[in-house]
């Protein structure tokens, strides 16, 4: 009886295979697909088109092997009038170069015709933005520059140190990117005086940085980026940076128009050191241009 | 209960006979090449899922987009998935449908076979018919095949500044194990 | 105009009625074209090219068929496969399909495989069509349909829907794709990419779900004949989408092919050819043929039986053996008449028999017996308006049969009609027209049928035309009534007046037979022994043997269905266009039985002409299909040097390629054998050159444009044949193209004239030359025999003489020495340096002797110098003679001369110590040497003062 029974059910088990089989491939592999995503951590990639947001660092890096030469002008006020021909007759500039030494850790240095200054700068990326597997809801940079001026020393009777013109800057970069093409980050940042142009002035500046980016097609992007010192922590006379601009991809290269009140393009220039008012109609026109070079062989 | 044993056996016999027929893979590889007057790409994923149905002749095919790698710079992957793409609003591509020669699947040996399907690539679906050779083994199943795809049949446009950049016939190859399930 | 009496004798008669079925062998006239060791292989499909050939495919490969040989294509590289499908699409390009799947394109005549990126399976092409889009559909057996678009392969099988993989034919009909299959019938539609299909089957009402094979309707655009594994035959109508079933054949073999025709089908079984009629679906004739696969139409109307092993060619709907009729009638026959309802009327012995149709070709025959004398041939019928049918009898008058009410009357008492013997009786809606050997008469007819009385009218046309043997009257549209007499021509009456056509009209003809008119009004009429006539109202158009004729003794005319008139002769029949006048030859006389002569045994009803032979009464008709009426001329290929050209080889050729040849056909399917030829090469003869072979070529043509003309012909007559040409360019060489002769000029007279020009400067360069030497030797004559230099000299020799007379014999010796040397080199060009430097040093030797101290020279010249340059003589000298001359010299201011060379150049210097008045000299001097080293030296002579140095610098000569 038993027997009998465990034949039943062996067939019953059998012809159960058989109906298994009869399944839609398609649906079977698709299904697959999304318990494997759920076992996978899927980066976010692309929160920014590029390294830079306007000015200041974005939460992306450069990738790793890659030489990227960028180039950025800002030219003078446009409430210089048609003498200055709204500014294009002044023109501030900074060339440098980025290096991605891995894929989280970007190095490069630059020098500006403002100032006649050196700067470097170190950035790395804490955490990535994720779903899938490990759920990360944003992406975090730490990020430090330091900039030298080397203008001739207007003051000769003072003591000049080297170091008293030395500027460092630290920032935090938190990104997160909402949705394919909208991306926002917040940049708490500290920049720091060795000296200080009033005494009354403090060493460190504190800022809030906000920027974002709003796509408005595929190849064109809408930024903004603003950055509030607190005011107990600023110098004196300086206003706020505040800048709009364009990121238009031109197969390859990114190419950044912008409109801003800030001439410099180095963290302290621009944080800490924004005598320009908006309001005023201070506003500077630049852009920014880079081109890549892939320094490791390809496989 | 001496027969149970010889019982077991049967019904793993008989198990055997009513084996699966589908084999399956998640690690085919595919690779594509666009090969443009100034720029030569080449990317290659390695995660090529695959099925097929050999009791009814049917197959099915799927990748993930944002797993090719290889770009000639991480931007240019970017740009893949982003603007040519559009990785995140379509994350896969799938080819599924049927394969038009009679097959038997028991035999062991090496076939040309044609398979008739839908190509989904960037959500626009297009009949095509894509020869193939088709290793059938013991329990495996080698698939090897190249084709061609038209960017332009799958309504992904090429800018005209990455005109000599971007070819829009893409040559695709494919190979996968699959595995009898 | 009186009145006749008339008799009327009625006849009580046991009418001879019996059933006569047509045999049906013999019906339909084949003749095997290409028989067993003709045809190479196993013959598999046919297909009429757009060009006007037939590609033929067999187990051995492609080949052309002109009618009567088959030319291969290059053969397909495998043995294994056959060819199964042929297609010619809207761009005339041929596709290939075999039994192994694999494709092929005929290109440039040569078969080249075709493959698409997507492969080709392995099951059999049966079939192929094009749909509106222009994409390429091909039917397999086993994997379905395929369709090419836009270079694309797209698959349709039972996964799409479609009735079955197995598909036997393809047909693009109603803007669809319509499919046979082993399951029904698949409509397919392929737009945008999107496949759509729809099936019909046996539960759609079809009688079996093997469809084996299907035809378009000859004229129905929505109506598609379907064949059937089971025998059947249906017709599918896509107004509607109705199918119905109208045949089916008694043996049920299945049918592998359909021809729709004008009024048949004619289907192709496993048993042999089976012919029905398409609107009462009853069959016509079965004819067993081994394994007959395919049937094909030609332009001309004849249709190809294709078996496996020959070919069979017949005349299809055109000529048919409507009535079989025993020797006996056939020997009585000397009218016939087809009435209003179809019966066939013809003459019988001592009666007339009527064949009246039943189902299929069934015949009741009646007899209507005359009671004539025992020799009296009936000679003809004519059916009036009122549908009575008139009899002529030879010698015992005309009767009158009621065809509905079957009675017979005799009429007895027509004026003047002595004889009664008739030769002809014809008519119009109002008159009946009566030949005999006494004359004409005419009875008016009315529409009335119940009519019991007739009038005749005796014409009087002895003394118009002379004769009263009149063949034949003709009253036209325009009310002119035609007389067609034995011996006095043609004769028409025209408003009461009688007027024969004489030579010098246009007719030579004396014997005329009948007169016809055409659908345009035209008179046609055939003569004995002259051919036909045409009359269009103001001239006459003769037909004889040089326009095409085969015979000009003509027995009889009729209206075809299309626009030609239907002549017959003993010989062969033939058509004549009315407008054209094109002669088309409808065979051989032979193959239909011997040809009836008798004037009046030849009718047209409108719709067929119907004549009588040994074998009986035949129809002629031409179908809509048929649409060409004589050879087709085709240019088949050109060749360069006997080497086959591309067509894509554009027609401009070098001067050197000049052998041309051309291969050309003229496809004429109804009689191939009789094609002939003319060619002619305008640009190198204007004459047609006649030939039967397809082929001509033309060695060394000079270079020139050429256009390649040929036409073909049955007839003889060439004048509206079908011409095909070839228009090309034979290029002149090189150096005869206008270009390189005028360049060719132009570079010779550039070169001419810039040669002349350097002679004339050469020439100008030395008189010039002569000038300067003439005059720097007069120059320095006149400076040596300066009576001051003289004296000079000759004061310094008194004082030296005095001094020194050893010095003073020296001096003289110097002074000698100096004039020889001027004596000697004046009349040089150049001179070397170190003979100039002899001459200046004789001269300050002589110079010194006055000056002392006061003149110093300065010669580093070395000796290599002196002869390693050359210059014009006499020039130094002149330069030291200025210098004194221009120069203090003295003990105070001693002047010095010195010389020196660098890179070339002499330099002559010496100090300034200007004189306060100085010596005459016109500066002649100076010019002269500046102008002599332009010539010889072709070089400026520099010349520099200083305020304290003159230096002249001189280009100096370098030898070696």
């Amino acid at each position: 009886m038993t027997t009998k029974l465990l034949c039943c059910i062996f067939f019953l088990c059998g012809s159960f295979f058989a109906k298994a089989q009869d399944v839609d491939l398609d649906k079977m592999l698709e299904d697959e697909q999304k318990k494997d995503e759920k076992n996978k951590t899927h980066f976010t990639e692309a929160t920014f088109k590029t390294t830079r947001l306007i000015h200041g660092h974005s939460i992306e890096n450069t990738g790793a092997g890659i030489l990227d030469l960028k180039i950025s002008h800002r030219f003078g006020q446009l409430n210089g009038g048609l003498y200055e021909f709204f500014g294009l007759d002044n023109a501030s500039m900074r060339w440098g170069f980025d290096y991605g030494i891995t894929p989280k850790l970007t190095a490069g240095f630059g020098r500006s015709t403002y100032q006649k200054q050196y700067d470097v700068f170190v950035k790395y990326k804490l955490l990535r933005q994720s779903t899938g597997k490990t759920n990360m809801p944003i992406s975090v940079s730490v990020m430090g520059s330091a900039m030298v001026n080397t203008l001739k020393f207007t003051d000769p009777t003072r003591t000049n140190y080297f170091s008293s013109r030395l500027y460092y800057a630290y920032q935090l970069i938190a990104a997160r990117k909402f949705s394919e093409n909208t991306s926002i980050q917040i940049m708490p940042t500290v920049v720091h005086y060795n000296l200080v142009p009033l005494a009354t002035d403090p060493n460190d500046v504190i800022a809030i940085g906000i920027g974002g980016r709003q796509k408005i097609s595929k190849r064109v992007s809408i930024n903004a980026e603003y950055y509030y010192q607190l005011p107990e922590a600023k110098l004196s006379g300086t206003t706020n940076s505040l800048s709009i601009g364009f990121d238009i991809e031109t197969g390859g290269h990114v190419f950044q128009l912008h409109f801003t009140n800030s001439p410099g393009m180095t963290e302290r220039t621009f944080v800490s050191e924004t005598y320009g008012d908006w309001g005023k109609g201070d506003i500077l026109f630049g852009f920014n241009v880079s081109r890549v070079f892939s320094l490791k062989k390809r496989k | 209960m001496k027969f149970l044993p010889s019982l077991l056996l049967s019904f793993f016999l008989m198990a055997g006979s009513e084996q699966s027929k589908i084999y399956t893979t998640n690690t085919g590889q595919m690779r594509f090449r666009s090969e443009a007057p100034l720029e030569l790409i080449n990317a290659s994923s390695k995660e090529l899922k695959g099925a097929i149905d050999a009791s009814k002749k049917t197959f099915a095919f799927r990748i993930r987009i944002s797993s090719f790698e290889g770009f000639n710079s991480p931007l240019q992957k970017e740009h893949f998935n982003e603007n040519y793409m559009e990785s995140v609003k379509i994350p896969e591509a799938t080819f599924a449908g049927k394969i038009i020669e009679d097959l038997d699947f028991s035999k062991t040996g090496t076939y040309a076979i044609r398979a008739k399907g839908m190509l989904t690539i960037h959500g626009v679906e297009q009949e095509r018919i894509i020869r193939s050779d088709m290793e059938i083994g013991n329990g495996f199943i080698k698939i090897k095949s190249s084709f061609i795809v038209l960017l332009s049949d799958h309504n992904i446009p090429i800018p005209r500044v990455v005109k000599e950049k971007l070819a829009n016939e893409i040559k695709v190859e494919l190979t996968a194990e699959l595995i009898q399930k | 105009m009186r009145l006749t009496f008339l008799h009327t004798i009625f006849f009580s008669f046991l009418l001879l009625q019996q059933t006569q079925a047509l045999k049906a062998q013999g019906i339909v006239d084949y003749k095997k074209v290409l028989a067993e060791g003709l045809l190479p292989g196993k013959a598999s499909v046919m297909l009429l090219s757009k060009k006007g050939f037939f590609y033929l495919a067999t187990s051995k490969g492609l080949f052309l068929f002109n009618g009567i040989t088959l030319q291969p294509f290059n053969a397909i590289d495998s043995a294994e496969k056959n060819i199964t499908a042929l297609y010619e699409n809207k761009e005339g390009q041929l596709w290939i399909g075999c039994s192994n799947g694999s494709l092929y394109k005929l290109q440039s005549n040569k078969l080249v495989a075709w493959k698409p990126a997507e492969e080709l399976g392995k099951k059999s092409i049966s079939g192929f069509a094009e749909d509106e889009a222009g994409n390429i559909w091909f039917a397999t057996k086993g994997e379905g349909l395929y369709i090419l678009h836009q270079n694309k392969l797209y698959n349709i099988n039972t996964d799409d829907g479609l009735s079955d993989n197995y598909v036997y034919d393809l047909q693009f009909i109603n803007n669809q794709i319509v499919a046979a299959t082993d399951n029904g019938i698949s409509i397919c539609n392929f737009v945008q990419q999107k496949k759509s299909v729809k099936n019909l089957s046996a539960a759609n009402g079809l009688t079996d779900n093997i469809v084996q094979t299907f035809a378009p309707d000859s004229k129905n655009k929505n109506i598609l004949w379907l064949g059937f594994q089971n025998g059947g035959v249906g017709l599918l109508n896509f107004k509607g989408q109705q199918s119905e079933t109208i045949y089916t054949s008694p043996k049920g073999s299945p049918i592998n092919k359909i021809f729709s025709g004008d009024k048949e089908l004619w289907l192709a079984t496993d048993d042999g050819l089976a012919i029905i009629n398409s609107t009462a679906y009853t069959e016509l004739l079965t004819e067993p043929i081994t394994s007959l696969s395919g049937l094909y139409a030609d332009n001309e109307a004849n249709i190809w039986l294709l078996g496996s092993a020959a070919l069979y060619k017949t005349k299809g709907e055109q000529l048919r053996l409507v009535l079989l009729l025993t020797d006996e009638e056939n020997n009585q026959v000397h009218d016939l008449l087809v009435d209003a309802n179809e019966n066939y009327w013809i003459t019988s012995k001592a009666g007339v028999l009527c064949f009246s149709k039943k189902a299929g070709n069934h015949f009741n025959r009646t007899y209507f017996p005359l009671r004539v004398k025992k020799n009296s041939d009936i000679i003809c019928l004519y059916q009036d308006v009122n549908g009575i049918i008139w009899v002529g009898t030879m010698g015992d008058g005309i009767y009158l049969i009621d065809p509905l009410k079957k009675t017979i009357k005799q009429i007895t008492d027509v004026p003047n009609l002595k004889n009664a013997s008739i030769l002809s009786i014809t008519g119009t809606k109002t008159n009946v027209w009566i030949t005999a050997l006494e004359g004409v008469w005419k009875s008016p007819v009315s529409g009335s049928s119940g009519k019991k009385n007739y009038t005749f009218n005796n014409i009087n046309i002895a003394q118009a035309i002379g004769s009263t043997y009149i063949y034949y009257v003709l009253e036209d549209s325009k009310n002119r009534v035609w007389f067609a007499t034995d011996g006095k021509g043609i004769t028409v009456l025209e408003n009461g007046a009688f007027n024969t056509f004489k030579e010098n009209d246009g007719v030579a003809a004396k014997v005329i037979y009948s007169v016809l008119e055409d659908r345009n009004g035209n008179i046609w009429f055939n003569t004995l022994n002259n051919g036909i006539y045409k009359y269009n109202g103001s001239t006459f158009k003769h037909f004889g043997i040089t326009t095409g004729l085969p015979d000009l003794n003509i027995s009889a005319l009729a209206l075809t269905n299309k626009e030609s008139v239907f002549c017959s002769t003993q010989k062969e029949n033939f058509l004549i266009d009315i407008t054209t006048g094109r002669i088309t030859l409808l065979g051989a006389a032979n193959s239909t039985g011997k040809m009836n002569t008798d004037l009046n045994s030849t009718f047209s009803n409108g719709k067929n002409v119907f004549f009588h032979t040994s074998n009986g009464v035949y129809a002629y008709h031409s179908p809509e299909y048929n649409k060409v009426q004589n050879p087709q001329t085709r240019i088949l290929s050109m060749s360069l040097f006997l080497k086959e050209q591309d067509e894509t080889v554009a027609n401009r050729f070098a001067h050197d390629e000049n052998n041309l040849s051309f291969h050309f056909a003229g496809f004429y399917f109804s009689d191939p054998e009789k094609v002939n030829y003319q060619y002619k090469l305008e640009g190198y003869s204007n004459n047609w050159q006649a030939t039967k072979d397809g082929f001509v070529n033309f060695p060394k043509l000079p270079s020139g444009g050429y256009t390649f003309k040929v036409r073909s012909s049955v007839t003889g007559n060439f004048e509206d044949a079908d011409e095909a040409a070839y228009i090309f360019n034979i290029q002149k060489p090189f150096w005869r193209q206008w270009w390189f002769i005028l360049l060719s000029i132009t570079s010779v007279t550039a070169i001419l004239f810039y040669i002349i020009k350097a002679r004339e400067k050469e020439v100008k360069k030395m008189q010039q030359l002569q000038t300067e030497k003439l005059q720097s030797q007069y120059e320095t004559l006149k400076n040596q025999v300066n009576p001051h230099f003289l004296f000079n000299s000759f004061n310094t020799l008194l004082s030296v003489i005095d001094e020194d007379p050893k010095k003073a014999s020296d001096y003289v010796e110097h002074l000698s020495d100096f004039y020889r040397s001027i004596v000697n080199l004046r009349e040089k060009d150049i001179i070397s340096l170190g003979d100039e430097l002899k001459i200046i040093e004789h001269y300050f030797f002589i110079q010194k002797k006055r000056f002392g101290n006061a003149l110093h020279f300065v010669n580093p010249i070395t000796e290599e110098q002196k002869l390693g340059f050359a210059m014009p003589p006499l020039c130094l000298q002149l330069l030291a003679e200025n210098a004194i001359k221009h120069n203090i010299v003295s003990k105070e201011k001693p002047l010095t001369l010195s010389l020196s060379i660098h890179d070339n150049w002499l330099v002559v210097q010496n100090n300034i110590n200007e004189k306060q008045t100085i010596e005459k000299g016109e500066g002649l001097g100076l010019q002269n040497i500046k102008n002599r080293f332009l010539l010889i030296a072709e070089k400026e002579v520099l010349i520099a003062k200083t305020h304290d140095t003159f230096i002249v610098k001189l280009p100096l000569i370098k030898l070696l």
